[in-house]
């Protein structure tokens, strides 16, 4: 099924000679690497589904869109080749007509194994738009406007989006080269702490440092926005009290409900809301775990929001599923330590692997069934226009120019 | 000093509101940035790299389109010498973040831009890089410069580089292996070449291996002016020949003849002439190559990095202040199209030779 009309088959890097030009890899299938599951609605829900999709303009805070190979022991060859291939098929399959895409992020060891290197974003960065440029479905995002064409003409608005700030190193006019090749959303620090601030893992969160209150500084007056889903607490609470804007974040769940340090403590979200700022909802697997779902699925991942809803209001929330096209939990193993994951789930109740998330095991999945799950739940009209994109929109207005 | 205005009677002042308004006027080649009035101060705001946008300079212009070739050989903000990837991408950021904070410039991608701009009484504004060099050897970096908006690159600067060889070399060699690869993936992802400052074997090679016409941005013809800045006929026939376009050049003392050794509209406009005259009116525009500044300052403090002294020796010729009629992009874009007038260029002819050419090969390779 196509819901994108505006979809005409678009591969990526068709310009070029798969194999020859850059190498072969077998990717995993899109959306039936795993029994896909589709949330059951009933015949009225169905039709009130469809009305709801065709009126809100709904949102990815937060993902990575792109294949993955097959076999994911590739994986580090396929990211040092710095040619991800964007998901064009699967993503005109979800009720997307947003997406942030947050390219390789700590995964991007196309010069260094330690990733997040200056030249290495801008490799990542300017390859992806370069395919981007060949194709007519997703448009780059660059003002509201953009969000909006997209949703009128059946397309999809693609944000570039970098989760950390390392590659900036102490170069603050780095956040204007960033804008200028159109990232709209920066994260202050990953899970590592970088020369801005300290990140979730750190022990010794001492706030935000000089650097990142002049980075700070400058994104605001750029226009570019704030993510802190990675970032520490403490720096947290600093980024938010020195940005004039509201800030995101844009992929997390509460701590309150599950105890592990990648999530948000009540005070932290309460802090964002408070500016007005929106909080997304993470799903990237073993994340929005929950006492009641202990095998990492959409129902946990929904207790997460409705906690946080309950918390800060229903004008304060979105979604950033952060899912990909691939493996998600062999990417994890993989990658372990760029993706600081054992850190992330210290201090947690036991629980057991899941070979991958029911319900949101892709950018597109979890976009068919999140929105499945607001009906199912007899959220209103307007309850859902808010938190599949309203929200975020909202913010936007406020932040980019 | 006061500008300079090709002057018209009455109905000549006429037609030219009517060209303007019909015909899509692009600029092949400028660096519409302004520069600080003291020479002096010129190295540190280059390195910099925070170019300023002649906003204001740029609306005043006839221009519906500019490709702006960015800092190229100045771009000096980690190394005098120049030409440093990470360089390159922090002008081409640096100057996208500010365009994209108004609405009267549009960053180009396409040819529609083009159009739109014209429509809505804006500019488009298309980066080029006048050579390839921060690329060294690695392909994806055009891909990269792709993704970032770069729409067109020069093959070598006047100085050689790992594609080939540069005008200011004295031997004969042509393009190299990975000059050939590079090529061939501009092709692919229709990015557009421009040889501008390619030795000529190099040009030469450059036309047969593409498969897609070229341009040679900002030159003029060696047969009127015997300096290597300027390329011999032969190269500019074979451009055309694969339906190429060749846009006139006019940064200080490159476009000067015997019948006018003092450089001004009148040299720059002989060189046109002789050129439309060997290839045909269809291959023919306007890469005038000014900045808003002291050109001729710059090229003094920045001579050897930009082989001024190589590329300009032959004949003795007078030394300007600043190319009268030329002096900067919107005076140079008043003055073109006043002279082709003032010379009874038909609606048609100015049409091709004022945008229409350069379209017509964007077409093809964009």
């Amino acid at each position: 099924m196509t819901l994108k009309k505006a979809y005409d088959g678009y591969k990526a890097y068709s310009y070029l000679e798969e194999g020859v030009d850059y190498p072969y890899f077998k990717y995993s299938s899109a959306t039936e690497r795993v029994e896909p599951y589709l949330l059951p609605l009933n015949e009225t829900q169905e039709k009130r589904l469809l009305e709801v999709v065709d009126k809100s303009i709904i949102i990815s805070l937060h993902d990575h869109p792109v294949y993955f190979p097959e076999d994911m022991k590739q994986v580090f060859e396929y990211n040092r080749e710095g040619r991800q291939i964007a998901a064009y098929e699967a993503l005109s399959k979800s009720y997307l007509d947003v997406v942030f895409d947050n390219l390789m992020d700590g995964t991007n060891t196309i010069g260094s194994k330690n990733g997040w290197k200056w030249n290495d974003v801008l490799h990542d960065l300017g390859i992806r738009l370069c395919d981007l440029a060949h194709q007519n479905f997703i448009i780059r995002a660059e003002k509201v406007e953009d969000l909006y064409r997209a949703h009128k003409e059946g397309k999809m608005a693609l944000v570039p989006t970098i989760e950390g700030a390392a590659m900036l190193e102490n170069e603050v006019d780095r956040v204007e080269i960033l804008y200028g090749f159109g990232v709209r959303l920066m994260g202050i620090t990953y899970s590592e702490g970088n020369s801005l601030g300290a990140g979730l893992k750190e022990k010794n969160d001492g706030g935000l440092m000089a650097q990142g209150y002049k980075v700070v500084e400058r994104m605001n007056k750029v226009g570019m926005a704030i993510d802190c889903s990675h970032v520490g607490d403490n720096t947290t609470i600093d980024v938010i009290e020195a940005s004039k804007h509201p800030i995101f974040m844009s992929h997390c769940g509460a701590r309150q409900i599950w105890n592990t340090r990648r999530l948000k403590p009540d005070h932290v979200i309460k802090a964002c809301a408070a500016k007005g700022g929106v909080i997304g909802i993470e799903a990237a697997p073993h994340t929005t775990l929950t006492v009641n779902n202990l095998d990492h699925n959409i129902e946990g991942f929904m207790e997460h929001f409705e906690y946080i809803k309950d918390l800060v209001g229903i004008d304060f929330v979105a979604f950033g599923p952060d899912t990909l096209y691939g493996d998600h939990v062999a990417l994890h193993h993989a990658f372990a330590s760029h993706l600081s994951i054992q850190s992330a789930h210290e201090g947690t109740a036991h629980f057991d692997e899941v070979p991958y998330v029911k319900g949101l095991e892709n950018p597109t999945e979890a976009s068919l069934n999140i929105v499945r799950w607001l009906v199912k739940h007899n959220y209103s009209d307007e309850d859902i226009a808010k938190v599949v994109g309203g929200n975020v929109i909202r913010v936007l207005e406020e932040v980019w120019v | 000093m006061a500008p300079y205005l090709v002057s018209l009677n009455a109905e000549e002042e006429a037609r030219l509101a009517g060209i303007l308004h019909e015909h899509v006027i692009i600029s092949l080649h400028e660096h519409p940035t302004i520069t600080p009035v003291d020479v002096n101060e010129l190295m540190a705001y280059e390195r910099e790299g925070r170019e300023a946008t002649a906003f204001e300079g740029l609306a005043h212009s006839y221009l519906d389109a500019v490709f702006d070739n960015m800092m190229d050989g100045t771009c000096v903000i980690s190394s005098k010498a120049g030409w440093k990837w990470l360089d390159v991408i922090h002008d081409i950021g640096m100057r996208s973040c500010d365009i994209a904070h108004q609405d009267f410039i549009i960053k180009g991608h396409s040819l529609e831009d083009i159009f739109r701009a014209k429509r809505e009484g804006k500019i488009a504004w298309f980066i080029s890089v006048e050579s390839a060099t921060m690329i060294e050897n690695e392909l994806d970096r055009i891909e990269i410069l792709y993704g970032l908006g770069v729409r067109m690159m020069g093959i070598t600067y006047s100085e050689s580089n790992s594609l080939g060889y540069g005008l200011k070399e004295k031997s004969s060699g042509g393009l190299t292996t990975f000059g050939k690869a590079a090529v061939e993936r501009m092709n692919k992802i229709g990015m557009a070449i421009d040889v501008s400052h390619t030795g000529d074997q190099t040009a030469r090679d450059v036309i047969e291996t593409s498969n897609k016409p070229i341009f040679i941005s900002h030159i003029g013809a060696r047969n009127l002016w015997n300096i290597q800045r300027l390329k011999p006929d032969d190269v500019l026939k074979a451009c055309a020949d694969k339906g190429g376009v060749i846009g006139i050049e006019a940064a200080p003392h490159t476009t000067i003849t015997k019948k006018h050794t003092r450089h001004g509209i009148e040299s720059f406009m002989e060189h046109f002439e002789y050129i439309k005259d060997l290839v045909g009116i269809e291959h023919v525009t306007f890469g005038p190559d000014t900045l808003y500044g002291d050109h001729v300052g710059l090229h003094g403090l920045f001579s050897k990095s930009m082989s001024i002294a190589e590329n300009t020796a032959g004949a003795d010729f007078e030394h300007v202040p600043y190319v009268e009629g030329l002096e900067n992009p919107t005076e140079a874009s008043w003055n073109i199209v006043r002279w082709l007038i003032k010379h009874g260029y038909s609606d048609e002819d100015m049409s091709k030779v004022l945008g229409g050419n350069t379209v017509r090969l964007l077409r093809e390779v964009w």
